[in-house]
């Protein structure tokens, strides 16, 4: 359990999260209809940072820093502001015990041009722009980068809390941000997901995403941490946490959500405890207004018997924005909390999800002191957490329970989990490697090839470990992390959308995302856990291994794949091993 | 009509990455989704984006390929009717 201390949201209706939540409380939009491009993008409804726009702190290029990254730092810079002006001057971010969380999808994607290829660039790895933002505030740790296609921004909430639980730091500053360029939209075109129109969630004629461009900062705490920040972390004098986060895999497909909303179901069923002594207020849905998105999420809802919560969704506000999204909502919906109101789903006139909601289409008051945020994305990842509110910094999830404080009874129940590394593989591969071991492997599975280079070799390394293992890998959990993230896909890609020859091509653009391989190996193996995807420089085993102790101490999965996975330009490292746990919690 | 067939099915062993696949294993009758070459839906996808670059063929709804991918001969038909190259 982590504390929020401080917020910031810089996207095209304002500069601070107050301004962009007021701004939506006032129905207003950032997301209109841009031109298309001749023989390129067709016409697309988006949220994008406008000069003629009253907001107009859109950061231009200072100190070296891209775009992104200077919005990045102005979010953080907001947020510590928010913090300082509330009266708690005690958050160094220079401090070894401040943590920076990154969470983004494709981070400066913009930059890779089509007349130069890919120059190695460093600025087109995601770590580069963590890297940045770490030195811009001189902290001394090596920054954590999330990238989880569009759950990203919450994954890295539930990482902050991991972090933080494990007592190395007082404060974690996660920072989500993703900006519109013709690779994403383009991208998403060729999915058939976006709407000429204002998307329109939950609704029975929604035909469509928008996209938005965001950044978003939320600064958590430890419990002890938030007790000495006090009262400046308050927000319309309530205070919030972030109770419990959990993270499936639909193990499905990569694309296409599940039928039956498996990952997400899992995840709202994992954490509804958490809700036990609370009155949820809303579920702050993914709402993406894709009829397949919706849909789902209303089934995953419905099966965790939550269908009685009002739900809306933030989309036909400011559009859809990928990495930051998860951070964004989050912080509007502790506003929507702590202010008492519930935004209305912009558009929504009838019900369009085969099981019928509570989906707020009009000002309603939030009665209550929990809400749930959910988020799904590519690779079939699913995230929800449960936030609360409590009436001083610090304060105690729940009740009393006989006469102890719940969480004094958490933690007494937290006795050590006895872990072993069931089986370890590492390859160095080259050209057309990757394909070699699969066909050595002897099995048929026609969609290999369909995979772009860093699937297959993560799919060919994770069948050596896992094709004979005999244990139950229902709940297994995939964590993964590499330095080039899914670049080599990225510059295949696009290829495909150069000026006179335009043909964007969705089988490409899928894997443009770091995660897809996690998916690939949940969906052959059937595991259902978490799967996350760390960009990092350099591969840290020691670190890697201990998230795959803390996972399955936390009794989210009982196994944990785990391990390096890199490939770009026809090189590439596989390093993966298997954790189990030995004995279950309280044995 | 027996040469655009022919001419298709290299096509979607290219498109779709049929590794090792010949045009004659594909029955030009048989069903493209599930049964027969199991595709799915970010196939569907790409078989929209060969009909454009290959047949200059927009189709603006993904809803119509469902009738359009039923086979590689349904396909065929359609792209003799609406090609534009």
């Amino acid at each position: 359990m982590i504390y929020r201390i401080a917020d910031n949201i810089i996207c095209p209706l304002g500069g601070t999260s107050e301004a962009v939540y007021e701004a939506m409380l006032a129905g207003k939009s950032s997301s209109r209809l841009h031109e298309g491009e001749e023989g390129g993008l067709e016409p697309y409804f988006a949220s994008v940072f406008e000069k003629d726009l009253q907001f107009a702190e859109v950061p231009t290029e200072t100190d070296g820093m891209t775009r992104l990254e200077t919005l990045m730092a102005c979010s953080v810079d907001r947020a510590l502001k928010q913090l300082a002006d509330n009266g708690y001057a005690g958050l160094d971010p220079s401090s070894p015990r401040v943590l920076f969380i990154i969470s983004t999808t494709k981070g400066n994607i913009g930059l890779l041009k089509h007349e130069d290829g890919f120059s190695k660039d460093e600025r087109l790895l995601l770590s580069h722009s963590a890297d940045v933002l770490r030195r811009r505030f001189s902290n001394p740790n090596r920054p954590l980068t999330v990238s989880n296609a569009c759950i990203s921004g919450l994954s890295a909430q539930i990482v902050a809390d991991r972090q933080l639980s494990g007592g190395k730091y007082d404060f974690a500053v996660v920072v989500g941000a993703d900006l519109l360029c013709p690779f994403i939209i383009s991208g998403f075109q060729s999915f058939k997901a976006l709407s000429r129109e204002r998307a329109r969630s939950f609704d029975a004629s929604r035909d469509g995403l928008n996209l938005g461009e965001a950044a978003a900062t939320l600064v958590f705490a430890s419990r002890e941490a938030a007790r000495k920040v006090g009262t400046a972390a308050g927000l319309n004098g309530k205070y919030l946490a972030l109770a419990a986060g959990a993270i499936a895999n639909d193990a499905t497909h990569i694309s296409a959500p599940s039928r039956t909303g498996e990952g997400l179901f899992r995840t709202l069923d994992r954490i509804k405890p958490a809700l036990e002594g609370h009155k949820a207020g809303l579920i702050c849905a993914h709402g993406t207004a894709t009829a397949y998105n919706d849909a789902m999420e209303a089934v995953a809802i419905s099966r965790a018997s939550l269908d009685g919560i009002p739900v809306n969704s933030l989309k036909g506000y400011i559009g859809h924005t990928l990495g930051a999204a998860g951070v964004v909502e989050t912080v509007v919906s502790m506003y929507e909390m702590c202010y008492g109101n519930i935004l209305p789903v912009p558009g929504y006139h009838e019900n369009g999800v085969p099981v019928a909601l509570d989906v707020v289409s009009s000002p309603r008051a939030f009665e209550g002191d929990a809400f749930i945020k959910t988020v799904s994305g590519f690779g079939g990842c699913n995230a929800s957490a449960v936030f609360v509110a409590g009436n001083e910094s610090g304060f105690v999830i729940g009740h009393n329970v006989n006469g102890m404080e719940a969480e004094t009874v958490q933690e007494s129940v937290q006795e050590p989990v006895r872990t072993r590394i069931a089986a370890s593989l590492r390859t160095e591969a080259s050209g057309t490697s990757p394909n070699d071991m699969y066909r050595r492997l002897g099995i048929d599975y026609p969609k290999f090839f369909k995979m772009d280079m860093l699937s297959r070799l993560g799919f060919a390394v994770a069948e050596q470990l896992l094709g004979d293992y005999d244990g139950d890998l229902d709940d297994a959990a995939i964590i993964l992390a590499g330095r080039h993230a899914s670049l080599d896909d990225d510059v295949k890609y696009l290829s495909t959308i150069a000026p006179g020859n335009y043909y964007p091509s969705p089988a490409l653009f899928v894997y443009t995302l770091a995660n897809i391989v996690a998916g690939e190996i949940a969906i052959r193996h059937g595991m259902h856990g978490e799967t996350t995807f760390y960009i990092a420089d350099s591969y840290d085993a020691g670190w890697m291994e201990s998230e795959a102790e803390r996972i399955i101490a936390e009794g989210k999965s009982s196994r944990v794949l785990f391990g390096w996975l890199d490939w770009y330009d026809g090189e590439g490292t596989a390093e993966l091993s298997l954790m189990e746990r030995t004995c279950k919690p309280n044995d | 009509m027996e040469n655009l067939i022919e001419e298709l099915k290299k096509q979607i062993i290219e498109a779709l990455n049929f590794e090792g696949m010949k045009p004659e294993d594909i029955d030009a009758d048989a069903p493209l989704f599930r049964e027969g070459l199991g595709l799915d839906s970010i196939d569907a996808l790409e078989l929209i984006v060969l009909m454009e670059r290959k047949y200059g063929i927009k189709l603006k709804d993904p809803k119509q390929g469902k009738e359009i991918f039923r086979s590689v001969r349904t396909m065929a038909e359609y792209i003799k009717e609406n090609r534009t190259k």
